[in-house]
C-alpha cells in the first residue's frame, strides 16, 4: 500500500472517539487475560484444545481473512471496476470454502493432524513436509509485518501518529494476547472483530447510499460515468476472443480465480484451516468453512458498494496520494460519519490490521512448533517444553515481523512481492492436495518433486510476465494465469515422478486418502447433540451455493 | 518383542509419526485446561451494549451539523440502537443456553463412534509404518 499523505485524510477525532478505540483494546487484551486460564497444553495453545463451537470458529474462518489490507483492497477494486469485483467472492471464495467443508474436512480433521504441513508429513514424507512448513512460516511471518507496516501507514494518515508508535502499540496488543491466551484469544477476538466491522460498515454503506439517493440512484449515476454499465454487471465483457473485462474472459475467471487460486487459499492455507481444526467435534469442524461462507457471501454488499458510492461522490478519486483508490473508504469515512460513529469506525479499521496480523502469528508458531522443532530440531521433549516453546516462538515471531515493517517502510512495492511470494507457494499446493486425496498412487518423492515444480512454475509465468517474454495482459490477468501455470506443472509433476517412484503401502495411508477411507468415515454422521437440518454441512452448503448461484443472476 | 522397542522403531521410520500427535493429545486429556473456558458470547454482548449506549445517546444529543454530514440520518442514533439490539441477543442468547462443562464434554464426545473408527486406522496406520521396510 503507497503511501498516503498526512494532511488530507486526517480524521477529526474527538474524545468519545478515543473512548471507543480505548474500550476496544482494553477489551482485546480482557480477552487474552481470561483465555490464557483455558491454556494448560500445547493443544489448548495452537488449537484451542479442539472445543469450539462452529459459530465461533465459522465467523473466526471468515474474520482471519477479512483483514484490513483485503477490505480496503476490496472497496478500491469496487471504486475501479465495480460489481465485477464481485467475482473474488462469490466465484472466487464460496464453492472452494464449501468444498473445504464437505470433501476435505473428513482428512483433515478425521486424521487429527494439527496443521496442513503435517498432513503431508502423514501423506508424503519429511522432505515434503519440511519444505512446505518452512515456505509457509517464511512467507505467515512476512505478511504479518506488512500488515504491521500498513497499519502504521493508515494511523500516520488518519490520526498522525508516527510509524514507530503505531507498529510497536500494535505488534505490543497483539503479542500480549497471542502469548497468553494462544489461538483461543486470536480466534475469539476474530469473532470480536467481525461484529465491528460490521457496526462500521453498515452505516457507512446505509449513509452512502442515501447520499447518492439510493441503490436506483447509484446505478444511474454509474451508467453516466465514465464506468458505465461494465461497472453494474459482474459478467458483462468476460465472452472468449472478445473480452473486455480487466478480470480476463470467464475461463481465466472459472478456472485462474475460480479453481486454482480460490481453492489453493481457501482449502490450504493453514490460517484458514486452523480455525477448522480448533472445533468441538467432526461436524462443527465442517461447519466452519460453510458457516463462514454466509457472511462471505453478503459482506461485498457493504465493501464492494462502498466502494461504488465513493466513485461516484468523491471527485477525482483514482488520482494520486490522498485521492488513491486504496483510499476510498478511508475517504468516505472522513467525508460522511460524525463523531461517534467515527470512532467505531477507525476501531473496526484497527481490529481488521490486528486480526489479519493475528491470524499470520497464530498459524506460525503453531507450524514452527509442530512442524519445524518438534519433529526435526528438539524431539521428544514434555508438552509443557513444547507450550513453552510456542510463546517464545509467539515472541520471535512477532519481533521479526516489526523488523519486517521497518523494512518494509523502506520499500514501497515489498507488499506486492511478498503476496507475490506467497502465491507462489500458495497456488501449487492445491494440485498436491487434490492428487494426494484421491489417488493413492502418488509417491512420497512426487510430493516433493510436484511442489517445487509448482513453485518454479508460478515464477516462471511471473517473471515471464514482468521481463516481457510473454504477454498475458492485465497484471490481474497475469496473476490468474500464473496460479494456472503452477497448478498444471505440480499436477504434471507430481504424477510423473509417482509413474516412476515407489509408492507407500495401502495401510500407511488408511485416512488420508479417499480410497483407503471407510465410506462411512469420508462422510460422517452426525450424532446427538448435532440434530437438526441447520447443523447439516449438506444441507447448509446448498444453501449458500444455491443463494450465490441466483445472486449471480441478479448481479450478472 | 518388548513394547518399548516397537514403541522406538515407530519412531525412527522417518514418514510415519502419528505418536507424535498421540502425545500432544495425551498431555490435553491430562492437563486440558480447555474447562475454564468463558463464554464469548456476553463479552460481545457486553462491549456491544457498552457501544449502543454510548452511541444512542450522543444520537439524541447529535447537533444539527452531525446530521448534516451523515447525509441527513441520524446515524448515531440508528447504529446505537442497532449496536443495543445486537447486544441485547447476545446476552439473551447467553443467559438462555448457557455454555456448561457438559457442553464442552458433551460436544466433544458426540462422535464417540467416529473417533474410535479414526483411532483404528491410525492404529493400522502406525502398525504398517513399524513392519521392517524392505
Amino acid at each position: 500500500m503507497p503511501l498516503i499523505a498526512a494532511e488530507g485524510l486526517r480524521l477529526d477525532m474527538d474524545a468519545g472517539d478515543y473512548g471507543v478505540l480505548a474500550v476496544y483494546f482494553i477489551v482485546v487484551l480482557g480477552i487474552g487475560f481470561a483465555a490464557r486460564r483455558s491454556v494448560a497444553s500445547s493443544l489448548d495453545f495452537f488449537l484451542s484444545g479442539r472445543s469450539l463451537p462452529a459459530w465461533v470458529t465459522g465467523l473466526a474462518f471468515i474474520s482471519a481473512n477479512l483483514g484490513a489490507i483485503e477490505l480496503l483492497g476490496m472497496a478500491a477494486n469496487g471504486a475501479q471496476y465495480g460489481l465485477p469485483t464481485l467475482h473474488y467472492y462469490w466465484i472466487g471464495a464460496i464453492p472452494a470454502m464449501v468444498f473445504l467443508g464437505l470433501v476435505m474436512m473428513p482428512f483433515y480433521y478425521g486424521s487429527k493432524v494439527r496443521s496442513v504441513p503435517e498432513y503431508l508429513r502423514l501423506r508424503f514424507n519429511k522432505p515434503t513436509h519440511l519444505f512446505n512448513a518452512l515456505t509457509f512460516a517464511f512467507a505467515s511471518v512476512l505478511i504479518a509485518g506488512v500488515n504491521l507496516f500498513a497499519l502504521a501507514l493508515i494511523m500516520q494518515a488518519l490520526l498522525g501518529w508516527s510509524l514507530a508508535v503505531s507498529i510497536v502499540v500494535a505488534a505490543f496488543i497483539v503479542l500480549a494476547y497471542t502469548t497468553l491466551g494462544g489461538l483461543t484469544a486470536a480466534v475469539y477476538n476474530e469473532v470480536l472483530q467481525f461484529w465491528v466491522i460490521v457496526l462500521f460498515l453498515v452505516p457507512l454503506t446505509v449513509v452512502g447510499l442515501v447520499k447518492v439517493g439510493g441503490w436506483d440512484g447509484l446505478t444511474q449515476q454509474v451508467r453516466d460515468s465514465d464506468l458505465g454499465n461494465a461497472a453494474l454487471n459482474a459478467w458483462e465483457g468476460t465472452s472468449v476472443g472478445s473480452s473486455t473485462s480487466a478480470f480476463g474472459n470467464w475461463i481465466a475467471i472459472a478456472f485462474g480465480l475460480g479453481f486454482v487460486l480460490s481453492f489453493g487459499y481457501w482449502t490450504t492455507n493453514f490460517a484458514e484451516v486452523q480455525r477448522a481444526l480448533s472445533a468441538k467435534n467432526m461436524n462443527a469442524a465442517r461447519l466452519t468453512p460453510i458457516i463462514g461462507a454466509y457472511p462471505k457471501m453478503l459482506i461485498p454488499f457493504v465493501i464492494i458498494v462502498p466502494g461504488l458510492i465513493a466513485s461516484q461522490i468523491i471527485p477525482g478519486l483514482g488520482g494520486e496520494g490522498d485521492l488513491q483508490y486504496n483510499n476510498a473508504v478511508p475517504l468516505m469515512v472522513n467525508d460522511l460519519l460524525p463523531n461517534g460513529v467515527l470512532g467505531i469506525a477507525l476501531t473496526g479499521l484497527l481490529a481488521a490490521f490486528m486480526a489479519g496480523m493475528a491470524a499470520n502469528v497464530s498459524s506460525f508458531n503453531t507450524v514452527v512448533t509442530y512442524d519445524i522443532i518438534e519433529p526435526y530440531v528438539k524431539r521428544g521433549m514434555s508438552d509443557e517444553w513444547y507450550l513453552r516453546m510456542g510463546r517464545i516462538v509467539t515472541v520471535a515471531g512477532v519481533l521479526v515481523a516489526i523488523g519486517t515493517a521497518f523494512i518494509a517502510s523502506g520499500y514501497q512495492n515489498i507488499m506486492d512481492y511478498i503476496q507475490l511470494l506467497f502465491s507462489f507457494f500458495n497456488a501449487p499446493l492445491f494440485a498436491t492436495f487434490i492428487i494426494a486425496l484421491f489417488w493413492a498412487r502418488a509417491t512420497p518423492w512426487a510430493g516433493l518433486a510436484g511442489l517445487v515444480a509448482g513453485t518454479l512454475g508460478a515464477a516462471a509465468a511471473h517473471y515471464g510476465h514482468e521481463w516481457e517474454i510473454v504477454n498475458l495482459g492485465t497484471a490481474q490477468a497475469a496473476a490468474f494465469w500464473g496460479a494456472g501455470v503452477a497448478f498444471v506443472a505440480d499436477a504434471v509433476v507430481t504424477v510423473a515422478v509417482s509413474l516412476v517412484t515407489r509408492p507407500k503401502p495401502r495401510e500407511q495411508l488408511r485416512g488420508l486418502v479417499w480410497s483407503e477411507t471407510p465410506e462411512e468415515l469420508r462422510r460422517p454422521r452426525r450424532e446427538r447433540g448435532d440434530h437438526g437440518w441447520y447443523r447439516s454441512p449438506a444441507v447448509l452448503g446448498s444453501g449458500v451455493l444455491a443463494t450465490t448461484l441466483a445472486l449471480n443472476f441478479a448481479f450478472g | 518383542m518388548a513394547s518399548a522397542d516397537t514403541k522406538t522403531a515407530a519412531r525412527e521410520d522417518p514418514d510415519v509419526r502419528d505418536e507424535l500427535i498421540r502425545a500432544a493429545e495425551d498431555a490435553e486429556a491430562e492437563h486440558g485446561g480447555i474447562r475454564n473456558l468463558f463464554d464469548l458470547r456476553t463479552i460481545i454482548g457486553g462491549l456491544f451494549i457498552v457501544y449502543g449506549a454510548y452511541l444512542t445517546i450522543r444520537g439524541i444529543l447529535d447537533s444539527q451539523a452531525a446530521i448534516d454530514q451523515a447525509a441527513g440520518v441520524r446515524i448515531n442514533l440508528w447504529t446505537g440502537l442497532a449496536a443495543l439490539a445486537i447486544g441485547g441477543a447476545f446476552l439473551a442468547w447467553a443467559l438462555l443456553r448457557p455454555l456448561t462443562l457438559d457442553e464442552i464434554v458433551e460436544g466433544q464426545a458426540a462422535s464417540l463412534d467416529e473417533e474410535q473408527a479414526h483411532d483404528a486406522l491410525r492404529e493400522e496406520r502406525e502398525k504398517a509404518a513399524r513392519r521392517p521396510r524392505h
